[in-house]
């Protein structure tokens, strides 16, 4: 009887633990930024990001990146003129690659940029290699590895 | 002890049943709590992203935008959905009956001492063991039970984005794995936008096939049409689901937008096949008559995403045909980059410097492809340096005067061959400051063997590049590029990264014509020019247009024939 109570107790502890965890699983988090876009795409860059941007800076772009309610659609990276073996900032788009040229190059009003200046400068030549291989397009392997570079400021790029 | 041990086991059930219905509060989207009733919930799986709505489907739940709505409509929520079983409750029996079967063949011969009534040897040790079964397998049971239903939660906002209306409908749930269709009429009472959240307020995983917000009652699914279908319009940068077609295409009304191309329908040459404004616009069925010689076809802009008319025909291969649509627009007018005046340049450039800078002795080259300095230097009219300074790895002094006739630098292995910005703003210091017309070049010998000159064409365009574009808070003395989200940095950008992501260019070529490109772009009077080593010529790097439509892409002459 003993032995019975005390496989009973233990199978209850693992159960109830179990039960815990879940009972107090709470509806996932919204981020704070969801709530900002109202399908002006500018007025949600300037507004929810770019006047909040002291949450990012200092911090990954991971940080920034969960919070996007529009995700980015290009990366466009920079080299120093004086030092081609990094990229000291990358410009993001929330179109692809050529869309973002065709509405900068028509002046399209609206069309909105960020440029990160990243806390350490990124190996030009592994940046640019993979940036190559979507074309220039957002990518689950550059959201892996822009994610994790250190975000040194922020710059907004757009054409009124 | 007997009637200890039953208290342990009514406590130990009374805990798990605490543990089950513990749940947090929980909140909208809008910050107001609702019923603590709403029980353990799981993720919600999206058979088929909806196009009707938004693509936040995390969580146990999915909503939509904003929704412009207008006075006097009545839009219907429709779709279908599924509950799928986990197997859960099969699995709770098993472990019952074992623990119970456990029990008993470990109690039996305990609770017999010998002296007892045989009869209640069964039952002395056969209760004690069903009741651990069953309060083992309680827990699990309860989340087994029978699934509370899903639920639409809509709110009416007016324009100043305060609510006005809200509602709810359950979704009543009808076998597992049977779809149930729902259809959820909302009356709109004034302008201004409506958001509906789908919640799945269950514990099983719940399959949404079809969710959308249209004007007709109607439970098939059928594209969203009129206004609203513009507005659930969706930035997702141009990727379909997997298994999702291209919308109908309703040439009679307006613009759609189901899915944007997936490149895989793509040709495989094309440059970028699906480079289409995610916020859609078909350009053959926007606006109120298609085709309409009078009209801009895509003048339509539901999310601040303007519709543009394309030059070629869209790159993405949708199988629906779309019908006629509108005239193409004229091909723009061929400039030729190499007119003759151009070709006069070039051959005065190339005359000055093989006549009167090449003969001049510079040892100070000889080092050119390792040092990392940048040396700077000028010709005097007399053809001979004037000035020289062996200068450090970013930049060097430079002493002219008046009788400067040209001025030449090197570029470290370590830096772009091609000039850089500042070495605009350094010729036209020097070509403002001597004799008028005296100073015209700039030569640029770089470490990889390349001679670049930056040939001034219109020194009062020049002039008014730099006022324009003045050196502080254009110029990064850090990086020798235009600062960091300028008009001008962002236009170097742009045309490098198309060069070295679409043209297979390095990094180092593309720079190169991105920086002719800027040349002509900012109308800075200055020519890019390299000498080619054959022809012992300097040619023109001329690079027109402005990317506006990919589709006809800029192109350098290079050189001018």
């Amino acid at each position: 009887m003993k032995l019975l109570l005390s496989i009973s107790i233990v199978l209850f502890a693992v159960s109830s633990c179990s039960a815990q965890k879940t009972g107090t699983q709470s509806v996932p988090h919204i981020p704070a930024a969801q709530k900002c876009f109202q399908g002006d795409t500018l007025q949600y860059v300037q507004n929810c990001i770019m006047n909040h941007k002291d949450r990012y800076i200092g911090k990954p772009l991971d940080s920034l990146l969960s919070e996007l309610e529009i995700p980015f659609g290009s990366v466009m990276n920079s080299i120093p003129h004086n030092n081609t073996a990094i990229v000291d900032h990358s410009t993001l788009s929330f179109y692809n690659l050529l869309t973002t040229i065709g509405r900068s190059g028509a002046r399209i009003p609206k069309t909105v940029l960020l440029s990160i200046i990243w806390e350490k400068p990124l190996p030009s030549q592994a940046t640019l290699d993979l940036t190559r291989e979507s074309k220039g397009n957002w990518s689950a392997a550059l959201k892996e590895y822009f994610g994790k570079q250190v975000i040194k400021d922020i710059k907004m790029v757009k054409y009124d | 002890m007997r009637i200890f041990y039953l208290t342990i086991c009514y406590l130990l059930i009374l805990f798990s049943l605490k543990a089950q219905t513990t749940s947090t509060d929980q909140q909208d989207l809008f910050g107001v709590s609702y019923s603590k009733k709403g029980k353990i919930v799981r993720m919600v799986t999206i058979r088929e992203t909806p196009a009707a709505l938004n693509g936040q489907s995390t969580g146990n739940f999915v909503n939509s935008a904003l929704l412009p709505v207008y006075r006097g409509e009545t839009v219907f929520v429709t779709g279908e959905e599924a509950y799928t079983s986990n197997g859960s409750l099969a699995k709770t029996l098993l472990k019952s009956a074992g623990v119970a079967t456990l029990g008993y063949a470990l109690g039996k011969n305990e609770f017999y001492s010998g002296k007892e009534n045989p009869r209640h040897r069964t039952s002395r040790a056969l209760i004690p063991a069903v009741s651990a079964g069953v309060a083992v397998s309680f827990h699990d049971v309860m989340k087994a039970r029978g699934l509370p239903d899903a639920g639409l939660e809509y709110y009416l906002y007016n324009k100043e984005k305060k609510i006005v209306a809200s509602g709810t409908k359950r979704i009543t749930r009808q076998s597992r794995d049977k779809f149930a269709g729902f259809n959820l009429p909302i009356a709109i009472s004034e302008d201004g936008f409506l958001q509906v959240v789908y919640k799945n307020k269950g514990k099983s995983h719940v399959l949404v096939n079809k969710l959308q917000v249209t004007f007709e009652q109607n439970n098939d699914y059928i594209p969203a049409k009129g206004s609203i279908a513009n507005d659930l319009n969706l930035q997702n940068n141009a990727e379909c689901m997997p298994d999702h077609e291209c919308g109908t295409c309703d040439e009679g009304t307006e613009c759609y937008n189901e899915c944007v191309c997936h490149p895989s329908w793509c040709e495989p040459d094309d440059p970028d096949p699906c480079w289409i404004d995610p916020c859609i616009c078909d350009p053959w069925g926007c606006g109120e008559d298609p085709g309409d010689p009078g009209d801009d076809p895509c003048d339509y802009d539901p999310y601040s995403c303007d519709c543009y008319s394309y030059a070629d025909a869209n790159p993405c291969e949708c199988s629906i045909d779309c019908g006629p649509g509108p005239e193409d627009p004229p091909d723009p007018p061929v400039v030729d980059p190499c007119n003759q005046a151009m070709k006069n340049q070039a051959t005065m450039a190339s005359s000055f410097y093989n006549s009167r800078v090449a003969p001049i002795p510079k040892p100070f080259l000889s080092t050119l492809s390792t040092n990392p300095n940048e040396q700077v230097w000028t010709i005097q009219t007399d053809n001979t340096i004037g000035f020289y300074s062996p200068g450090s790895s970013n930049t060097a002094p430079l002493d002219f005067n008046h009788y400067t006739s040209a001025i030449g630098h090197t570029h470290p292995p370590s830096a772009i061959p091609a000039p850089s910005p500042r070495d605009i703003y350094t010729l036209n210091n020097v070509a403002q400051n001597t004799a008028v017309g005296a100073t015209t070049d700039s030569y640029i010998y770089a470490a990889d063997g390349s001679l670049y000159v930056l040939h001034v064409t219109d020194p009062s365009e020049l002039s008014t590049f730099t006022s324009t574009y003045p050196k502080a808070g254009n110029l990064d003395a850090a990086t020798n590029n235009f600062v960091t989200g300028t008009p001008l940095q962002l236009e170097m950008e742009k045309a490098i990264n198309y060069y070295t992501s679409t043209g297979g260019l390095s990094y180092n070529a593309a720079y190169e014509k991105a920086f002719a490109y800027v040349l002509d772009q900012g109308n800075t009077g200055l020519t890019l020019m390299k000498m080619n080593p054959v022809t012992n010529q300097f040619e023109p790097m001329l690079v027109t247009g402005n990317f506006t439509n990919p589709a006809a892409p800029v192109y350098t002459q290079h050189p001018c024939n």
